[in-house]
């Protein structure tokens, strides 16, 4: 038993010899390229642009050399639209002034693709213009960029999703005639509404 | 009588462990030889007598940055192929949308003097993935990984393609998104392995 047990060994060994001699042979014959990727990753794209709600119903800044005869309402604010309350501006210089952010909490960059103005209701009030600014009598209604109210929100303005992704507008009401009212007028449910794309 | 009893199991056991070993080292050669004898085309006796043959075939070492295919979004963020000699390693990358993809462009050269030629390209599944692997090509749930010839990965680099001595080529490896998940996933460990024998 003991003889067989070492034939066994002897013919094992000289196996892994023969085994070790080819390896080497091929190694000798044969060249291996080796290509490694590292972490392929894929994130789920989100999309999650507009206006920031947080304060709804918002108060307005006023400005004007007095407040007789000027009251803002507060601005009601959803995700793609801001719409005002009663607003009474009756002499020069009179203003409300709402600070808006448009926000872009998603992962894809975004631009403007559309402003539609809604024109205020009460008595006798009758407008004109589009887009970001509208004039109604009296009062002019502008969305834009500054607090001044120069540079209009436009269709070209954009909210990157990474660094930088918020865009601040204001919501001004200005009285722009040059003498003032006969009389108090209030105008209400003026509102703006913006709509968002891929940019 | 049970010690002898216990001697006899003992021996018993040890030659069937012994019987097993043999039995696998046996495999083990038999599928190397056939192996080798499949690939190997010429014997190394043949080059005994000169003795100024190089065998030689790598990859032209560097860092080849990642190239983002045409249907890629803008989100998407490629890695770096870093070729050393034998091996390639391809770093971080990120999809977001299908159609996602990166290209990196590398050279093989056969700076020795004998012509080789691709014997086996075998794929490397990545962790936690189904695949379906053919030759340079391999599908992993959406990620498609493949080694080409020419950029836009149309012509799969195949077996018993030849590099001849003196010659290099340009390979493209390229990493693509094609799925619509709704679920972020990621994968690690794909890879492939490149098997040069001479022509």
């Amino acid at each position: 038993m003991n003889n067989k047990n070492k034939s066994m060994i002897v013919i094992i060994l000289v196996l892994v010899i023969a085994l070790i001699t080819l390896s080497v042979a091929f190694a000798a014959l044969s060249a291996t390229l080796k290509i490694n990727f590292g972490n392929v990753n894929q994130t789920v794209q989100t999309w999650n642009v507009g206006f920031d709600t947080t304060g709804s119903p918002k108060a307005a800044t006023a400005s004007g050399s007095s407040a007789t005869g000027r009251s803002c309402g507060a601005a009601t604010i959803t995700a793609t639209t801001v719409t005002i309350a009663n607003t009474e501006l009756s002499k020069p210089d009179d203003a409300c002034r709402w600070d808006l952010v448009i926000k872009n909490s998603g992962t894809i960059n975004a631009k403007i693709t559309g402003i539609t103005a809604t024109n205020p209701t009460g008595t006798g009030v009758s407008c004109t213009g589009s887009g970001a600014q509208i004039v109604c009598g009296n009062i002019t209604y502008t969305l834009a960029k500054n607090t001044g109210g120069s540079t209009l929100l436009s269709t070209s303005d954009t909210i990157p999703a990474t660094t930088g992704n918020t865009l601040n507008v204001y919501l001004i009401a200005k009285y722009t005639s040059s003498t003032p009212a006969a009389e108090a007028k209030t105008q209400q449910n003026a509102s703006f509404k913006i709509t968002v794309g891929q940019n | 009588m049970q010690v002898s009893k216990l001697l006899w199991v003992k021996t018993n056991l040890k030659n069937k462990k012994l019987y097993i070993i043999l039995v696998l080292l046996c495999i083990t050669i038999l599928i190397l030889s056939v192996i080798f004898t499949i690939i190997s085309t010429k014997t190394y006796i043949k080059h005994k007598k000169s003795s100024s043959q190089l065998w030689n075939i790598s990859f032209v070492s560097g860092n080849y940055p990642g190239i983002k295919l045409s249907s890629s979004s803008e989100n998407l963020v490629c890695g770096i192929a870093t070729a050393n000699f034998t091996n390639v390693t391809v770093s971080k990358s990120n999809f977001t949308t299908t159609g996602d993809g990166c290209v990196y462009e590398l050279t093989l050269q056969n700076t020795g003097t004998i012509d080789a030629s691709l014997a086996i390209i075998s794929a490397q599944t990545p962790n936690e993935s189904k695949c379906t692997t053919k030759g340079s090509n391999m599908v992993c749930d959406s990620i498609t990984y493949k080694i080409a010839k020419d950029k836009l990965g149309n012509k799969l680099l195949d077996n018993n393609s030849v590099l001849p001595s003196g010659e290099s080529m340009k390979v493209y490896l390229t990493v693509m998104y094609n799925g619509a998940n709704t679920e972020n996933t990621s994968q690690s460990g794909a890879g492939f392995n490149l098997i040069y024998v001479e022509e």
